[in-house]
């Protein structure tokens, strides 16, 4: 039925992957395994390797499928889950459904870890829906920038807006914006120029509001 | 060669015809596909009044007599199909998309919405027709080896009976009540309902929205427009083949399942007295004639 996180969730932290935020990373060439946590918690592994035969520009790491495994011992399940993907090429972690909670770690050869999605790095992509209209702070290492998320007025239009997102920038100086509106579910692209986590906080839910009203009997 | 001749005025007719209605009462279940609706149904069908006419041409003429459908159930199910966010380009190229976010899941085609509506009583229809009388001979196999008078004394009696063999059939929908209008609506506001009933106030207009063209697709396809009258007919008529069910219903049940009259043969004409067994006399060579004021049955005596 309906993925209701999309709806509970008011606000979006990089440190904690859900259907609200997802994480892109690029990839240098090598071979690496990645461990998915869901609160702290291993729930998976996964391989994926790249390098230049690999046409594939992007690999994407549904978070919520390993959830829905059941677990075992062999590593009969994380041999299941292998990708590849050109070198400089991205990685998306996210969670299609609504479980949420989720971090990845990833280690090259002999166990050396290389990324953690608690810990973004410069290159980085962070994508952000978030459904509850109302003020929010979009919050970097040492730098805000505020985020409106507003009902349109024209619903006709939705669909397009939905189509396409607003991008912004962080780097040392802080965000290319001051300010950014989306509708609704619409993207909010952040591509990271610096080492920064996100965190994206509800300030001020918009009041909702009431449809005109016809009694049905008046006095 | 002996005659008997039987007849009925159009009064005692009618009377004949009411009595074979009465058992009427058939059932049925079904689903069918109407767009991106699913629709299941069950429906017991049974005859009220009408008007009943001999005609001079040797036929029978039912006209206006009322359908009464009780119950009349009808669940609409549709098939909601999966809903996504996301999916837009990041990155684009010239070559196409180098980069592009996954498409979250708004809401997941499983498991199926479905609204039960209840029709009794929401349109009337009726059905018209015209019928030859034919005698059909009725071989009981109850009487298997019996005598004429031991299968007479055991009322399992082989059978003179008579049938309304329809000529034509048709069934037209004479009303339909106004709350039809509202009540189909109500199919739409259902699903809806279904949908986003745990959904908090903010949400919902919100999900309409990205909704819209899936609700776009449940007004499309139920497309009601302003004649209800023929979307209920195209509905019951086409998508759940309710009217042919009745239709060919009525005309078996009166042309080989009930029939209007029956005689024993060989036919009693004496009560047995005492010692005195009854008199029976076979009867064969069977004919009904019709006019416009009454049926007459003639037949020989074997």
């Amino acid at each position: 039925m309906f993925n209701k996180s999309l709806f509970r969730t008011f606000g979006a932290d990089t440190q904690q992957i859900n259907s609200s935020v997802m994480i892109a990373h690029p990839l240098s060439k090598g071979q690496f395994k990645g461990i998915v946590f869901r609160n702290d918690k291993q729930v998976g592994e996964f391989y994926i390797n790249s390098y230049a035969d690999v046409t594939a520009t992007q690999a994407d790491i549904d978070m919520a499928s390993f959830e829905k495994e059941p677990q075992d011992k062999c590593g009969c399940t994380a041999s299941s889950h292998q990708y590849q993907v050109k070198p400089d090429g991205y990685v998306f972690f996210f969670s299609s459904t609504g479980t949420d909670g989720f971090h990845v770690e990833l280690y090259a050869e002999e166990q050396k870890p290389v990324y953690n999605t608690r810990q973004l790095l410069k290159g980085d992509i962070v994508v952000s829906m978030l459904m509850r209209p109302g003020a929010y702070e979009i919050i970097g290492t040492d730098n805000k920038c505020i985020l409106t998320v507003n009902e349109p007025e024209d619903k006709n239009d939705y669909q397009q807006h939905l189509s396409r997102a607003v991008t912004l920038s962080l780097n040392e100086k802080g965000f290319s914006s001051k300010e950014v509106t989306v509708v609704p579910g619409q993207g909010l692209v952040i591509s990271l120029e610096t080492d920064s986590n996100i965190l994206v906080k509800l300030l001020k839910a918009a009041p909702h509001k009431e449809q005109d009203r016809v009694p049905r009997w008046t006095k | 060669m002996s005659h008997i001749t039987l007849a009925a005025n159009e009064r005692a007719f009618n009377k004949l015809v009411d009595r074979a209605r009465d058992y009427f009462h058939p059932s049925t279940s079904g689903s069918g596909s109407f767009g991106p609706f699913s629709v299941s149904y069950n429906a017991g069908v049974k005859l009220g009044s009408g008007s009943i006419d001999l005609q001079s041409d040797n036929s029978v003429r039912i006209d206006e007599m009322d359908i009464i459908y009780d119950p009349l159930n009808v669940t609409f199910g549709i098939d909601i199909p999966t809903i996504t966010i996301g999916g837009f380009c990041i990155i684009p190229s010239f070559w196409g998309c180098i980069l592009r976010a996954p498409k979250i899941t708004l809401f997941d085609a499983n498991p199926d919405i479905s609204v039960p509506i209840n029709f009794d009583g929401i349109f009337q229809s009726e059905i018209s027709g015209a019928f030859r009388i034919i005698p059909k001979f009725y071989n009981n196999p109850a009487k298997g080896t019996l005598t004429d008078h031991d299968a007479h004394d055991l009322n399992v009696a082989n059978e003179w009976q008579f049938y309304l063999d329809p000529i034509w059939l048709d069934i037209d929908i004479i009303d339909i009540a106004d709350t039809a209008g509202n009540l189909i609506q109500s199919i739409t506001d259902g699903i809806i309902d279904s949908l986003l009933g745990w959904a908090p106030g903010w949400a919902r207009a919100i999900v309409k929205a990205i909704l819209s063209p899936v609700i776009a697709l449940i007004r499309a396809a139920l497309d009601i427009g302003d004649d209800i009258q023929e979307w209920l007919s195209n509905l019951f008529g086409v998508s759940l083949g309710l009217f042919d069910f009745v239709v060919t219903a009525v005309a078996d049940y009166f042309a080989s399942k009930y029939p209007i009259f029956q005689f024993e043969t060989p036919f009693k004409i004496l009560d047995g007295n005492g010692s005195l067994i009854p008199i029976l006399i076979p009867i064969g060579d069977v004919g009904v004639n019709v006019t416009d004021t009454e049926m007459v049955i003639t037949s020989n005596i074997a």
